[in-house]
């Protein structure tokens, strides 16, 4: 688009490189990969958890005004439709009609619509975690990760389409494949033993989807450190996102088994803490009061961690991809 | 004396491990002292021979019927039920059908038929050929399920006559419970029946309908199955001989007191026995259905003494539970006598108590259609509404809240969510009329599975359980084998719940009976005894509403209507603003019940039917009320788990 102004130089072989900030310890440079630690961005963190707790109220704001319309006015509130059995949740749902359907359109375009404009987040965290100011390599400043991360918002998108258009031709694939697969061995095997071998086939293309999932991710940090180390007015999409896409490729070939398990237990880790949330949810059932604010502390903690994991695994992506 | 409580530790372990009840009590009988006859009196039996060629899906059938004229009428002409022929084409009763919502929908891709090769009535040494009169057809109607014999002479009340028959059948592909799929057979509806005599001497004849079932005389039905070497067979009755013989598998299965017989035959049958309170349990299910078999014996466990404390005991010595492969999954759920089908597929998880749903109720048509056996075509919902509403139960009792999904912390109750199913189509016809009455599917499978399920958990609810329990116990013990009627339920019921409960259950059945309890008025204000002009003492007094207020003290009412035909009790909860909450029990009986209200500090909302006990109730959303200037209570609950679950997707597509 522009030729690229002056890098403010931010090698990170060269981290005592003057920028053009007067004291070099007050410059900002990139870190070195032995320096790039989620732990050392827990303000990063936060904010990742509280953009996510913003964007979710404002999803959960139709449904909870739905269901206050229905139940607010109960003696107990919303308490019966965490009854066991879901008399009142069944009820609820099965005579919903139009407003169910426009709840529930309203919240999936909301969190389609919070999906991409996470790209910016996503970016300004890479952006923390990739630089530092002065030798300590501090965190940088709330509004320079905001602005990379703006700046690195369509390359970031295009990877996130291109990646998504990837893994669903893949699972697509898979689904023809497996299915396939249990066609040719129902007559043989019978249509439970020709089940598994369908799993186990579609399974192999979704992790194979996954695998692509990690490159992508590669390839996002590798844009959102650029960006952040580039003092550029604009940025050229294109080339970023190539540049990126071959840095990705060229680090997966050397490192993707250290990439997908570093990817694979910290997601592994995630689902457990979903689980875990619901488990919660499930035993603290109908109560409200003390308990339920327990359960919101705790369900937000859930969140947060998850946010914590991935904010480790972007970093060990940035470490990876050097 | 150290080794004695190790030993008793190792006999409780033995215990509980050869038990296969262990940890539950065993379910005491609801009503020990209705009788219950032992057997049913032999009216239509059976003695019949099929061989089963499986490349081209026929059987070839051949035996004697040995018919009694039960009636108090003489008789002059049979019955014959012909129902393979409901799948011979487009022209049958069934086909043309225009009913969509229920099973059935699809056309068999091969067709079916039954074909009389022979009728003879046999007297002394004469044979009758009553072939060449019988009328398989009615003028200007194609169908041919449904055929009238002449005889030549008529039949006198209580003497027998037999009847020679010899058959052809082509299976059709599965379709409505019947059929083949590759080389899996089952076999149904599959030999010349007579249709049920009634006691006035009028017979209960009528086509396969769509939504149809059966409705049959009893007798003992002994049949002999001849399939190829290396199939394996499912069979109303306990097989009483099996060979092999050139290259053929013959078993004979003899079984009294029963009013049906159906089979099936696949060479890819797996097998598992389990002697269940003397019973002999077998299930027979395709390959990689290991657990599901399990999941099908461990609802036998519970269910054989659940159901035999509950309906009287299981009169049979055997039990085959037949699980379809998912191809032939049309096969499955359906009830003949002793032979039961199952179905879902091998991923369903444990926590979807789907398995145990659908082997669980066509046990239990065991006692509603099996041993009561009423008029399936006339009242459908004798036999799937009691033994839905069984089922539930029975689900209930066994899994708790969550009995239809306990899974992830959801637990969704089978009757809970029925109830909703039951309301959507409550005033769109009758419970109580014949299946070929029914104008669509949904409403069929809606009012009489549903709605007659949720009815009788809301006279449970209303009126208490133990009643319940004890009147279906009753009714089925007292018409076991008598073939009951929908005046009979409806007695049993007042006879051991009340007039009121009876009338319910008549209104809700015949006349489309509905219901809706409504909180319309709520106020409270603080109390005061009356202002105004007094002449007391020979002196007039005027006495302001400042003067006579008590602001320790609040008054008030609230307004219940009840709208609709059905009148059940209910309870009011009155919610104070301290918190306090009292409850009121109203009969239900008139059309609105104010109720006064007095305490220490102002009424803040009031409930009608808090419990859920009215799952009937047709507008559940107007139960309750918050006075106006009160805070409501709100959502908090969906707030909160409708923001993790969004803050979770979000992690999921955000980074």
């Amino acid at each position: 688009m522009t030729e690229p102004r002056d890098d403010v130089d931010l090698s990170p072989s060269e981290p005592d490189t003057p920028a053009d900030t007067g004291s070099s310890d007050e410059s900002l440079r990139l870190l070195e990969p032995g320096e790039i630690r989620a732990r050392r961005r827990p303000r990063a963190v936060f904010f990742v958890w509280a953009w996510e707790l913003a964007c979710a109220l404002f999803v959960a704001t139709p449904i909870h005004a739905w269901a206050k319309a229905a139940f607010g006015a109960r003696p107990d509130g919303d308490a019966v439709v965490f009854r066991p059995g879901g008399h009142e949740l069944v009820s609820w749902l099965g005579q919903g009609g139009p407003t169910l359907a426009v709840v529930v359109r309203t919240a999936l375009v909301s969190l389609v619509v919070f999906g991409v404009l996470g790209q910016i987040v996503t970016g300004a965290l890479v952006a923390s975690l990739a630089t530092g100011i002065g030798r300590s390599g501090r965190a940088p400043s709330t509004t320079f990760a905001l602005r990379a991360g703006t700046s690195s918002f369509f390359p970031l998108l295009g990877v996130g389409v291109i990646a998504s258009a990837v893994e669903g031709f893949i699972v697509g694939i898979g689904l023809f494949a497996s299915s396939a697969v249990a066609r040719a061995l129902e007559s043989s095997l019978g249509d439970a033993r020709s089940f598994t071998a369908r799993v186990f086939v579609l399974g192999l293309f979704v992790v194979a989807a996954l695998v692509v999932g990690v490159i992508a991710d590669l390839a996002r940090v590798t844009i959102a450190r650029d960006v952040a180390g580039t003092t550029a007015a604009l940025i050229s999409t294109r080339p970023l996102m190539r540049d990126a896409a071959t840095s990705a490729l060229a680090t997966a070939r050397r490192a993707l088994g250290r990439a997908f398990l570093a990817w694979g237990w910290r997601a592994a880790a995630s689902l457990a803490l979903v689980w875990l949330g619901a488990l919660a949810g499930d035993l603290v059932g109908a109560r409200a009061g003390g308990a339920l604010w327990l359960l919101f502390a705790f369900h937000q903690l859930v969140v947060f961690l998850r946010a914590g994991l991935r904010a480790s695994w972007l970093a060990n992506a940035l470490r990876l991809t050097g | 004396m150290r080794g004695r409580p190790l030993a008793a530790i190792f006999m409780a372990v033995a215990l509980a491990i050869a038990s296969p009840s262990s940890g539950e009590p065993s379910p005491s009988d609801v009503a020990p002292d209705a009788p219950m006859a032992e057997h049913a009196g032999n009216v239509a039996s059976y003695t019949l021979r099929a061989k089963l060629d499986p490349v081209a899906h026929t059987v070839h059938g051949e035996g004697s019927i040995v018919w009694r004229n039960a009636s108090s009428k003489p008789v002059s002409e049979l019955w014959l039920h012909l129902y393979l022929n409901a799948f011979k084409n487009q022209s049958s009763v069934f086909m043309r059908a225009p009913i969509g919502g229920f099973r059935g929908g699809r056309l068999p891709s091969s067709w079916g038929s039954i074909d009389l090769k022979r009728l003879v009535l046999v007297s002394g040494d004469q044979r009758i050929d009553l072939l060449q009169k019988i009328e398989l057809r009615r003028p200007n109607d194609e169908d041919e399920t449904d055929a009238r014999v002449p005889l030549p002479s008529e039949v006198m009340p209580g003497t027998a006559i037999t009847l020679e028959v010899e058959w052809d059948d082509k299976l059709p592909s599965i379709v409505e419970r019947t059929g083949y799929d590759g080389s899996f057979h089952m076999v149904g509806q599959w030999f010349p029946k007579i249709a049920k005599l009634e006691p006035n001497g009028t017979f209960a004849h009528f086509p396969f309908h769509h939504l149809g079932e059966f409705y049959s005389d009893y007798g003992t039905y002994d049949v002999t199955i001849d399939v190829p070497e290396g199939f394996i067979v499912g069979a109303t009755g306990p097989a009483t001989s099996v060979k092999d013989e050139s290259g053929r598998h013959i078993e004979r299965h003899v079984q009294e007191d029963v009013h049906d017989f159906a089979w099936t035959a696949w060479d890819k049958f797996q097998t598992r026995k389990e002697k269940i309170l003397g019973v002999d349990v077998t299930v027979l299910f395709p390959p990689g259905y290991d657990d599901h078999a399990e999941r099908e014996l461990e609802t036998m466990r519970f269910a054989l003494p659940h159901y035999g404390a509950r309906y009287g005991r299981y009169p049979y010595p055997v039990l085959t539970i037949m699980h379809p492969p998912e191809s032939a999954s049309e096969a499955g759920g359906m009830e003949y006598p002793t032979l039961i089908t199952t179905g879902q597929p091998s991923w369903l998880p444990r926590g979807i108590w789907l398995v145990e749903a659908v082997t669980i109720h066509e046990f239990g048509h065991q006692y509603f259609y099996g041993l009561c056996a009423s008029n399936e075509d006339a009242w459908p919902f004798l036999d799937e509404g009691l033994n839905q509403y069984a089922e539930n139960e029975a689900l209930t009792a066994w899994k708790g809240p969550g009995s239809t999904i306990d899974f992830a912390g959801l637990k969704i109750s089978e009757v809970e969510a029925q109830a909703e199913r039951a309301r959507q189509f409550g005033h769109d016809e009758k419970i109580a009329q014949g299946a070929g009455e029914f104008a669509t599917g949904n409403t069929y499978g809606a009012l009489v599975y549903s709605r007659t399920a949720v009815l009788l958990e809301t006279i449970a609810r209303a009126y208490g359980k133990p009643k319940l329990d004890r009147a279906l116990g009753v009714y089925a013990r007292r018409f076991r084998f008598k073939h009951p009627t929908p005046n009979d339920l409806i007695a049993t019921i007042r006879d051991e719940i009340g007039a009121g409960a009876a009338e319910n259950l008549r209104t809700a059945l015949f006349e489309k009976g509905w219901v809706d309890y409504a909180i319309t008025q709520m106020s409270s204000h603080p109390s005061h005894s009356a202002a105004g002009m007094f002449d007391r003492a020979g002196k007039r007094e005027t006495i302001s509403p400042d003067q006579t207020a008590n602001p320790n003290r609040y008054d008030g009412s609230v307004l219940v209507m009840r709208r609709g035909t059905l009148r059940f009790p209910v309870q009011i909860e009155l919610v104070a603003t301290d918190g306090s909450r009292s409850r009121v029990t109203w009969d239900g009986e008139a059309d609105s019940y104010r109720i006064p209200y007095s305490g220490s500090s102002a009424l803040r909302a009031a409930i009608v039917d808090p419990d859920d006990t009215i799952l009937l109730d047709d507008h559940p959303d107007n139960d309750f009320a918050t006075a106006i200037g009160h805070p409501t209570a709100g959502a908090p609950r969906v707030l909160e788990r409708a923001t993790f679950w969004a803050a979770t997707l979000l992690g999921g597509l955000a980074p």
